[in-house]
């Protein structure tokens, strides 16, 4: 038997899914049709069939997709033999969707739930089913939405979940009131829908009109399928420019002008001791995407004493360093969050993180400075803490509020909120010079340390985390895969 | 327990939930933000936690001048004055931090900071001899005494708090006379 029950109202509905079964297999069917006969409506239209489909993955060519919504009972969508797996169908425009029938191959989903949604980004859950058996089921729903999405987070067999065919039911465009999903979080609905006999199928479940809790995601964009062909990395990325020098740091000397050894600005182009985030966001950046207008800075380094040309940095934003079911719980960098990486009061080699090597030559990394043959620049790695404590986005020393995870790549109970994983990489057009003649500004080069000032607009951070780390996916500079 | 990890995971895909736990408060405005520090602004803070080590640096640099015989007089007239002016500033700058309930942070400790004079170089400044040892001391202390001046008047233009706001402006006046008595470099 499956269990069918609004999501939000988990607990206090479980005494009520006994009743709600015990109905359904006592009452004869004649019983249930004849109650509908006297009310029933025309028949709804099938309106996913031809629609566009997207799904978490493919187990290959011959299981496509849109074989789900094709009208052919002899072709399936089945997905990669992995957990959890979703599968989504575009049904053109908002409708009021009456039902939602399943017809799965024997690798079918145990545990599944069905969202709504009206713009693909803000999802309302309309069903959540455990132990289903799978073959032809049944959903009745009292729900609206243009998209319809299958989200299966059990699977029945060592295999995918596969579906001959994932049909929508209902009335085009017959939307009256607010679209799926409006329901403010928390609320339910006590209007359950009566069981409707479906003698033919082997099993009818029953879903309720409540929409789920809204997911209050403010943009409006509609998130990009997965390319067959994207490379299965969490990541996103910004490369940002020199944009100037100065002895300021906003975050360890916050509006004391000179107070700071000398400092190496990219990105933002307004960086000095008073900057603050409404400043960064009103100002231009250096940075590719546009959209980025964080503060990065690093002690500037010296070559004999005098600053070198001007650096370059990518900024490559990551879900690696956790595990792979923390990944895909990373929040976005909350906005006004401030981090340091790299450690400014070194003493020795082995009180930094960061890797100094050569781009364009085969060194050993070191955590001081190396010497790069000609041809090759002087480059440094370093990772910052990605562990957020989730409450300052500050402290007194300006570290303690983040911290690295700890094995088994998790973020520590003090610490309990993944980000994403800032990794820096800076190239120095410092070539065939001795690693003698090389200093920074904070000394000894394992001295190097960067500081970020979150200047990302809270939409385009909260799209790239969804996008490409949630889902773990490799996007390019514009946050698309 | 499984339909509520169905809900979790729901929550993963569809970035955003209200009810799943330890999501801390994401997207939330300035509110959170450095703890508040008895009546101090960072930036207060921050003076002081600067000035602490920078009086520090250039009293050892005193004694190592008063240490050493030969000095010039003038030189050994400053080291005087910075000997006992700055013993006192300190026990009002730390005095600042304890009636803000603060304990003071090493966090500049060793850091090779305008301002300061290391250890190192102090151990360098050691090694030479005569005019030499006088000249680089007057160009430390100098230095020293510059970016001193610069963060007093950067308190001063920026801070909020009345005891730190009046070290500032001590600071400020004491520095400008003691570059006076170095004279131009």
């Amino acid at each position: 038997m499956s269990h069918v029950l609004p999501p939000s109202t988990f607990k206090r509905w479980r005494g009520r899914i006994a009743v709600l079964s015990a109905v359904v297999v006592a009452g004869s069917a004649v019983t249930v049709n004849a109650i509908f006969a006297a009310t029933a409506p025309p028949p709804p239209d099938l309106l996913s069939k031809g629609g566009a489909v997207t799904a978490s993955s493919v187990e290959g060519g011959a299981f496509a997709a849109n074989r789900a919504v094709d009208g052919d009972t002899g072709t399936r969508w089945s997905s990669a033999f992995q957990d959890p797996q979703w599968i989504q169908v575009d049904l053109g425009s908002d409708a009021a969707i009456s039902k939602v029938v399943l017809n799965w191959e024997h690798a079918h989903a145990e545990d599944f739930t069905l969202q709504t949604s009206s713009d693909g980004v803000r999802w309302a859950t309309v069903a959540n089913v455990e132990d289903s058996r799978g073959g032809v089921e049944t959903l009745d729903l009292s729900a609206t939405g243009r998209y319809v999405k299958l989200h299966a987070t059990k699977r029945s067999t060592q295999y995918g979940v596969s579906l001959w065919e994932f049909e929508v039911y209902g009335k085009a465009g017959a939307v009256s009131g607010p679209t799926a999903p409006t329901a403010p979080p928390g609320s339910s609905s006590t209007s359950a829908t009566p069981t409707t006999a479906a003698p033919t199928t082997t099993t009818t479940t029953t879903a309720t009109a409540a929409p789920g809790t809204t997911t209050g995601s403010p943009t409006t964009h509609t998130q990009k399928p997965i390319p067959p062909n994207a490379v299965r990395v969490a990541e996103f990325v910004a490369e940002c420019g020199f944009s100037h020098r100065l002895p300021d740091d906003p975050i360890v000397f916050p509006k004391l002008a000179g107070a700071s050894h000398l400092h190496t600005f990219f990105g933002n182009t307004s960086t000095d001791a008073h900057s603050d985030t409404d400043s960064l966001m009103a100002a231009d950046t250096k940075c590719d995407p546009v959209e980025d207008k964080t503060a990065y800075w690093t002690p500037t380094v010296l070559v004999d004493g005098q600053p070198v040309d001007p650096p370059t940095s990518t900024f490559y934003y990551l879900g690696e360093g956790v595990n792979d079911e923390v990944t895909k719980q990373i929040q976005p960098i909350p906005v006004g969050l401030r981090i340091i990486a790299g450690n400014a009061k070194a003493t020795s080699a082995e009180g930094t993180r960061t890797r100094w090597d050569c781009n364009g030559a085969s060194v050993t990394p070191s955590n001081d400075f190396v010497s790069c043959p000609a041809g090759a620049k002087l480059q440094s790695y370093l990772d910052f803490p990605q562990c957020w404590d989730g409450k300052n986005l500050d402290s007194a020393d300006h570290k303690s509020h983040m911290a690295y995870p700890v094995h088994p790549g998790v973020c520590p109970p003090s610490h309990p909120v993944p980000l994403p994983k800032i990794r820096q990489v800076v190239n120095f057009p410092i070539s065939g010079v001795d690693a003698s003649r090389i200093t920074l500004s904070s000394g000894p080069g394992y001295t190097y340390h960067m500081d970020f000032m979150n200047g990302w607009p809270a939409a385009e951070m909260e799209r790239r985390v969804r996008d490409c780390i949630n889902r773990i996916v490799k996007c390019g500079h514009n946050g698309n895969p | 327990m499984r339909a509520l990890s169905a809900v979790v995971v729901l929550c993963l895909v569809t970035a955003g939930c209200g009810g799943a736990p330890d999501t801390g408060p994401v997207g939330a405005s300035s509110a959170v933000s450095t703890p508040p520090s008895g009546g101090l602004t960072p930036t207060d803070v921050a003076f002081v936690e600067l000035a602490i080590p920078q009086n520090e640096s250039a009293l050892a640099a005193a004694e190592l001048t008063l240490k050493r015989s030969g000095s010039n007089p003038e030189l050994v007239a400053l080291a005087e004055r910075v000997d006992s002016g700055y013993r006192v500033e300190l026990d009002r700058l730390n005095g600042v931090l304890t009636a803000a309930g603060l304990t003071r942070s090493d966090q500049h400790d060793g850091h090779d900071m305008p301002g300061m004079i290391t250890a190192l170089e102090l151990a360098a400044l050691d090694q030479a001899q005569g005019a030499a040892f006088d000249e680089r001391m007057r160009e430390a202390f100098r230095a020293h005494l510059r970016e001193s001046l610069t963060v007093a008047q950067a308190e001063l233009s920026s801070g909020t708090a009345k005891s730190v706001l009046e070290l500032g402006s001590d600071i400020e006046r004491t520095r400008t006379e003691l570059l006076g008595r170095l004279g131009a470099p």
